[in-house]
C-alpha cells in the first residue's frame, strides 16, 4: 500500500529526529534551541515536499536542512554562539553533568565537540557522534570528500590536543 | 584509564530528546502539516509543466480558430470555409451588435451580403457553362467541313487520273513541281507524236 507523503514524513520524523536533535545540541549546546531548530529542520522538509519536489536520500537531506537551520540562526542579530554562551555563564558540561537526560560521557563529549572550532567541530561531529563516511560528510556540507578526510583528522588532532593525551 | 576521542564522542550518540518531547514535537509537525496540505494540483515542476501545456494548447486552438475565421471571413459560396463562416462568423458577429437594432442592421448587412455573393457564384457558373458552349460550337466548326471546301472535294472526285499533277500542282507550288511537270507533259507529247505517227504509217 502506497503511504501518503504526511505519513512519509512522519516516518522519518520518527526514524531520524532524535539524530537531528543531537546535531542541533551538539553545536548550539543548549537542549531548548536545539528542540526549536530540530522542529524548524522538519518543518523545512515539509515546506520543501509539498511544491511536489522528491527527496532521493532523507537522511543527508536532513543533515543539510539543519545545517542550514543553524546557519540561519547564527545569522540572527539575537542569536547566540556557543562561544557566546558560555561566556555568559552557560557551559554545556554544567548544565548536562546532573542532568538525568545526558549522561556524563555524552556531556563531556558535546563540552569537547563544543570546544573544537569550525570547520573542524561539525565533521568531528557527523564522523564519530552519527557515524557518517567522510562521502555523506562531503555530501551533506558541500565539499569534496578529500576536504572532509583532512578536517575529520586535524580535528581529531586538536580534539586530542585538548584532552592532553 | 583515559577514554580515546574516538570512544568518547562515540558517546554522544546517548543525547535523544526524551519521549516527550518526541511527542509534543510529532503532534505540533502533524497540525503543521494539517495546516499546510500538499498542492495536488497547480504546484510542483510536473504540475507548472502541465499548466503551461493546457495554456499553449489554448493559444494554439485560439490561434488556428483566429486564422480559419479570419480566412473564413473572405470565403465565398465555392470556398470549403464558407459553411464556416455563415455558423461561426455571422453569428459572433450579430453576437457581438450591441443592442436589437445593431443586431438586427448586422444581420440584414449579412443576408445581403450572402445573397450578392450566391448571385455571385450562379453569374460565374453560367458565364462559366456559356463559355464551355461557345468552345464546344468552335470545336465542332473545326471538325466539319466547309461548304467551299465540300465543292473542291466534289471538283476532286470527277477529275480523278490527270488532274492528280494539276492538284499537286495547286497545293505545292514548288520549283521542282513544275520540273516533273514539264517532263510528264512532254512525255506525253512524245507518246501523242509517235502514236499519230504510227496511225499515219498504217494509213499509208
Amino acid at each position: 500500500m502506497k503511504q501518503t507523503l504526511e505519513e512519509r514524513f512522519i516516518a522519518a520524523f520518527d526514524e531520524h529526529s532524535d539524530a537531528i536533535f543531537r546535531f542541533c545540541y551538539a553545536q548550539t549546546g543548549w537542549r531548548e534551541l536545539a528542540r526549536d531548530l530540530t522542529q524548524d529542520t522538519f518543518a523545512r522538509v515539509w515546506r520543501y515536499l509539498i511544491q511536489g519536489k522528491s527527496v532521493q536520500q532523507m537522511r543527508p537531506f536532513l543533515y543539510q536542512t539543519a545545517r542550514n537551520a543553524l546557519i540561519d540562526h547564527s545569522r540572527r542579530p539575537s542569536a547566540q554562539s556557543l562561544d557566546e554562551l558560555q561566556e555568559t555563564g552557560f557551559d554545556v558540561a554544567d548544565e548536562c553533568t546532573p542532568s538525568p537526560l545526558v549522561s556524563a560521557s555524552a556531556a563531556e563529549a558535546v563540552r569537547l565537540a563544543g570546544a573544537l572550532e569550525e570547520p573542524y567541530r561539525e565533521v568531528v561531529l557527523l564522523r564519530y557522534v552519527e557515524a557518517l563516511m567522510p562521502r555523506e560528510i562531503a555530501e551533506i556540507i558541500g565539499e569534496s570528500e578529500n576536504v572532509v578526510s583532512v578536517r575529520i583528522t586535524r580535528g581529531m588532532q586538536k580534539l586530542r590536543a585538548l584532552m592532553k593525551i | 584509564m583515559t577514554e580515546q576521542p574516538e570512544q568518547l564522542m562515540f558517546h554522544g550518540r546517548e543525547i535523544a530528546m526524551t519521549a516527550a518531547e518526541k511527542v509534543v514535537m510529532r503532534h505540533k509537525l502533524l497540525a503543521y502539516t494539517l495546516s499546510n496540505p500538499p498542492c495536488v494540483a497547480g504546484s510542483g515542476a510536473f504540475s507548472w509543466v502541465r499548466r503551461h501545456a493546457l495554456v499553449s494548447s489554448a493559444l494554439a486552438v485560439l490561434l488556428a480558430l483566429g486564422g480559419t475565421g479570419v480566412s473564413a471571413s473572405m470565403a465565398g459560396p465555392n470556398d470549403a470555409l464558407y459553411d464556416f463562416r455563415l455558423q461561426v462568423n455571422d453569428r459572433i458577429e450579430s453576437a457581438m451588435a450591441l443592442n436589437e437594432d445593431a443586431q438586427l442592421d448586422v444581420e440584414l448587412r449579412q443576408i445581403e451580403r450572402q445573397l450578392n455573393a450566391e448571385v455571385g457564384a450562379v453569374d460565374e457558373v453560367l458565364a462559366a457553362d456559356e463559355q464551355n458552349e461557345a468552345e464546344n460550337v468552335e470545336d465542332e466548326d473545326i471538325e466539319t467541313p466547309k461548304p467551299e471546301n465540300l465543292n473542291r472535294n466534289d471538283k476532286k472526285s470527277e477529275n480523278n487520273g490527270n488532274t492528280l499533277s494539276e492538284e499537286k500542282h495547286d497545293k505545292n507550288n514548288t520549283p521542282q513541281d513544275d520540273d516533273e511537270l514539264e517532263k510528264e507533259l512532254r512525255q506525253m507529247d512524245r507518246e501523242l507524236q509517235q502514236e499519230e505517227s504510227a496511225v499515219i504509217g498504217l494509213e499509208v
